[in-house]
């Protein structure tokens, strides 16, 4: 098999673009399913704020978003891209759906981490004192860190399989490209490249998320 | 319920799970709110707090718990400092206060691990250290030592006891086992279905438990009620429980009310030892002889201050 089609300076584009999306979305993920993530955990039962309603109807609100396929989203939302970013193409079109696509799964990442904190822990340190944000700050993302960590990695992960995705709505990147070369002009060999591409990409964040929780588990 | 604990001693509540110890405890520095009444802790209202005071106030309240609920992803060293950082000392007073900690507690060697690393009687001289660090004026123990071995429970409770003679810490704790009361506490109240059943000094409560479930706990240490009754049915002469507190432990007064008499005594079970500093005894004797010499050595054994009554 030769690699006649293959055009490297397509594929570094291809693969910048993909690098692109995914690391801003993951920033504005990781900012907004963290804080998402939080509200549900202290507002769920027996926690720190518990507020039945507001848990409620923040826990239907994620459900919804997470049941919708991220295909439909993406095309469900393009008014609300454009609203943002002026455009639904390419990079910059692609990043709000990745957001709004990505948080609310990190959001129950974050909710099931900062659940799996000892709550003897929690309560030693109320008795010591501590105030509310001192028990968000000190002891739950102290103590919740390496499920963080292994939460933003599979978050990175699902992150950089949505890009590939988006190239349906002309959304660039590595997808974009398998998409339209490899599935629409039958050009198997751009396919395999940018497919390889991925697989690298998913492996390297892997690594490095199991690097970062293995490096901070003291268990 | 009505509870008050003096400053300066050690308290012990002991009752079976689910009497409600736990739950007193955890009244204390309002873990738990009591739906009515009120918490006096040094002086002060907690009941009437506000939660910034109540934060305030907690500080002054050490607790150290069953599980020792010290921070996994933070060393020794941090664990201790943690209460330090509430209480927003400086940095320096704060690497000053843990090491005087550290000290206290005798883990200066391993400051630098995390808690994963320490055995359970090290976890809980952290968790004590961390109670300890802001001076408070009480502190709180919850089943300190249930998740230690019979050896362990022993040094912690002497760190306890060292604590409470040297700082003058009042110590609050619960425990079901008898033995942590009996080798430290001043006075303790027994609990049960939530209400206090009896309350009192240590060595009255356990000298003569009037309460069923006091009668279980004193029951756990000495040998069971059933085999003393068969050991007691084969014997000829008169039996009798027979015992002292203080001082007099240690003087041969059995032994010299005894010795003119012609009567012949046999020890068929006992206890000497001490609860907390005073020292103590229970025997359970039988006379072999005639009935008005041992009358008599009966009222000379209380005259010198013994308590004697027959079993039958």
């Amino acid at each position: 098999m030769t690699f006649e089609n293959v055009r490297p300076d397509e594929i570094w584009e291809a693969t910048k673009d993909t690098l692109t999306m995914t690391a801003w979305s993951l920033v504005f993920t990781i900012v907004l399913g963290f804080f998402l993530g939080l509200v549900l955990f202290l507002t769920s039962r027996r926690q720190l704020l518990q507020q039945s309603a507001v848990y409620g109807v923040l826990s239907f609100i994620v459900n919804i978003v997470r049941s919708v396929p991220f295909v439909i989203l993406m095309i469900s939302i393009m008014p609300f891209t454009k609203a943002i970013t002026g455009t639904t193409f390419g990079v910059a079109g692609t990043i709000p759906p990745l957001i709004v696509g990505a948080a609310p799964f990190f959001a129950r990442l974050v909710e099931t981490a900062l659940r799996e904190v000892d709550r003897g822990v929690i309560e030693a340190a109320v008795a010591m004192g501590a105030s509310k944000s001192d028990i968000v700050f000190r002891v739950l993302m102290r103590e919740a860190r390496p499920g963080l960590f292994a939460a933003v990695t599979v978050t990175a992960v699902t992150l950089v399989s949505y890009t590939a995705m988006s190239g349906v709505i002309g959304g660039g990147g590595l997808g974009d490209l398998a998409l339209r070369y490899g599935y629409q002009r039958f050009q198997t060999d751009v396919m395999l490249v940018t497919v390889a591409l991925l697989v690298i990409l998913v492996q390297l964040l892997q690594m490095a998320g199991d690097l970062l929780v293995r490096r901070y588990s003291r268990k | 319920m009505d509870l008050t604990v003096r400053k300066g001693e050690i308290f012990g509540i002991i009752g079976h799970s689910g009497a409600g110890k736990s739950t007193l405890l955890r009244c204390v520095n309002l873990l738990e709110r009591p739906t009515s009444g009120s918490v006096k802790v040094a002086g002060v209202e907690l009941t009437k707090l506000s939660d910034r005071q109540l934060q305030q106030e907690r500080r002054k309240i050490g607790m150290i718990f069953q599980h020792f609920n010290l921070l996994s992803m933070a060393t020794v060293r941090e664990n201790i400092a943690f209460p330090l950082k509430l209480a927003k000392l400086s940095k320096a007073e704060v690497a000053n206060r843990v090491n005087e900690l550290l000290q206290l507690v005798g883990l200066e060697q391993h400051g630098d691990k995390y808690p994963a690393q320490l055995s359970g009687g090290q976890k809980q001289r952290v968790g004590i250290a961390r109670a300890l660090a802001n001076n408070p004026d009480v502190l709180l123990c919850d089943e300190a030592t249930s998740a230690l071995d019979p050896q362990t429970t022993s040094a912690i409770l002497a760190l306890l006891l060292d604590i409470n003679q040297k700082l003058g810490i009042t110590i609050l704790l619960i425990t079901h086992e008898m033995q942590v009361i009996r080798s430290i506490c001043d006075r303790v109240a027994v609990i049960d279905g939530g209400t206090i059943v009896e309350i009192g000094d240590v060595i009255d409560v356990f000298l003569k438990p009037q309460h069923p479930v006091t009668q279980d706990f004193v029951d756990e240490v000495a040998e069971s009620q059933s085999d003393m009754r068969q050991l007691m049915s084969a014997r000829q002469g008169r039996i009798f429980r027979v015992h002292y507190v203080g001082n007099v432990t240690y003087e041969p007064i059995l032994y010299n009310a005894v010795k003119a008499s012609g009567v012949q005594v046999a020890i068929l079970q006992g206890t000497i030892s001490r609860m907390k500093q005073t020292p103590y005894g229970e025997l359970i004797v039988e006379f072999i002889g005639g009935s008005a010499e041992i009358d008599g050595i009966l009222a000379q054994l209380r005259q010198d201050g013994l308590n004697v009554e027959e079993l039958t």
